[in-house]
């Protein structure tokens, strides 16, 4: 007498199911990786900026360190053509005008709004030239209301303010107190 | 239709009976084999052209992000020495400026590019990049990097005084010298 014998092994829908278990784990590591990946850069990206804000600052620190004082844009002009920027900082010096303004930038490769300085391009050692003014980005994705702020304080103290935000959510305020002997 | 044994590789001649059991023998026919064989090798033409514009790609960004740090390391250099330095952009990476009269920013990532990978660079930085003693960037440009087996076009611009660097999204011509205007913000990055 002979006997049939069903064949060993998985059925089709074991194997289906086996599959989309699988392949929903994999997914679910793969999401939880690019996350903490994407994370990782969003935080490194922080703290790249973070030294470039504090650079900004200590920038704008320098010029009113050099400058005789403000000036009103009224009296004294800006030395270039700020496209309907608005001038947030404008300092008289021995060399001309620097004049920091905040707006849209002219070019898309920035994000947000723009600081940007006008005047005199800087030497070999970082002391001001006496050439035609520049007008050129200093920072971008700043904050739309207080991406920039220079608030007179007591006692001649200068509070110099920047507010970051990239399209992330991700924020940046940095500040820097400046000494000015004529604020 | 004529089907073969998964085991033994020969002809297969139904059920293998013996005087204790019957059972039936699985196997594939010539048409199945031929089915396989053939998703098995669309599947792998697929996977070589994503993988070759995988690379590329990456040969791409690690070039943009090696020009980047190439940047910075020359701009800490002339910081940390207090004394000006200049650079030069080449078809191979940041290089010594040939002739000038400051001296080379010692750097040690110098934004080496695989040329024989096919990664190309133009730009329209001026022959030496200057850096002054207290770290501020002299001059600015556009470096457009491109790379073989793939559409997307990074650009760099370098913009002064403090040296920012952003990477874009290149939208111009694909001749000429590269424009920063034609540099275009990506959210990828």
């Amino acid at each position: 007498m002979t006997t049939k014998h069903q064949a060993q092994g998985f059925t089709l829908v074991e194997l289906l199911l086996a599959m989309v278990i699988g392949c929903g784990l994999t997914g679910a590591l793969l999401q939880a990786m690019l996350a903490e990946g994407s994370n990782g850069q969003r935080v490194g990206r922080l703290l790249r900026e973070r030294v470039v804000a504090r650079r900004a600052l200590e920038l704008v620190r320098g010029d009113l360190l050099q400058a005789q004082g403000l000036v009103d844009p009224a009296v004294l002009p800006p030395a270039c053509n700020l496209a309907g920027r608005t001038v947030v900082l404008h300092l008289v010096t021995a060399a001309g005008p620097i004049t920091y303004s905040l707006g849209k930038p002219a070019e898309p490769i920035w994000r947000g709004r723009v600081l940007m300085r006008c005047g005199p391009a800087y030497g070999l050692h970082g002391e001001l030239g006496s050439g035609t003014a520049q007008n050129r980005v200093v920072l971008d994705a700043l904050a739309s209301s207080h991406g920039f702020r220079a608030d007179p304080g007591a006692d001649g103290v200068l509070q110099l303010q920047l507010q970051q935000s990239w399209p992330d959510g991700s924020l940046l305020r940095s500040a820097l107190p400046v000494i000015t002997a004529n604020p | 239709m004529k089907r073969f044994d998964s085991y033994s590789g020969q002809p297969y001649t139904g059920q293998a009976c013996t005087t204790q059991s019957c059972t039936e023998q699985a196997g594939f026919s010539l048409p199945e084999l031929l089915v396989a064989i053939a998703v098995l090798g669309l599947l792998a033409a697929m996977s070589v052209g994503a993988g070759q514009r995988s690379l590329a790609l990456m040969r791409l960004e690690s070039t943009s992000r090696r020009l980047a740090l190439g940047l910075e390391q020359a701009r800490q250099a002339a910081a940390r020495h207090g004394q000006p330095c200049a650079l030069a952009l080449g078809p191979s990476g940041w290089r010594e400026p040939r002739g000038g009269s400051l001296p080379a920013c010692g750097i040690t990532e110098g934004g080496e590019v695989d040329s024989e990978a096919g990664v190309n660079l133009r730009h329209n930085l001026p022959a030496a990049l200057r850096f002054s003693s207290n770290g501020l960037v002299l001059d600015g440009g556009t470096v457009l990097i491109s790379a073989a087996g793939i559409d997307l076009r990074r650009c760099l611009v370098l913009s002064l005084p403090l040296g920012v660097v952003r990477l874009g999204r290149y939208s111009g011509s694909v001749d000429g010298t590269p424009s920063s205007s034609a540099c275009l913000a990506d959210g990828a990055l």
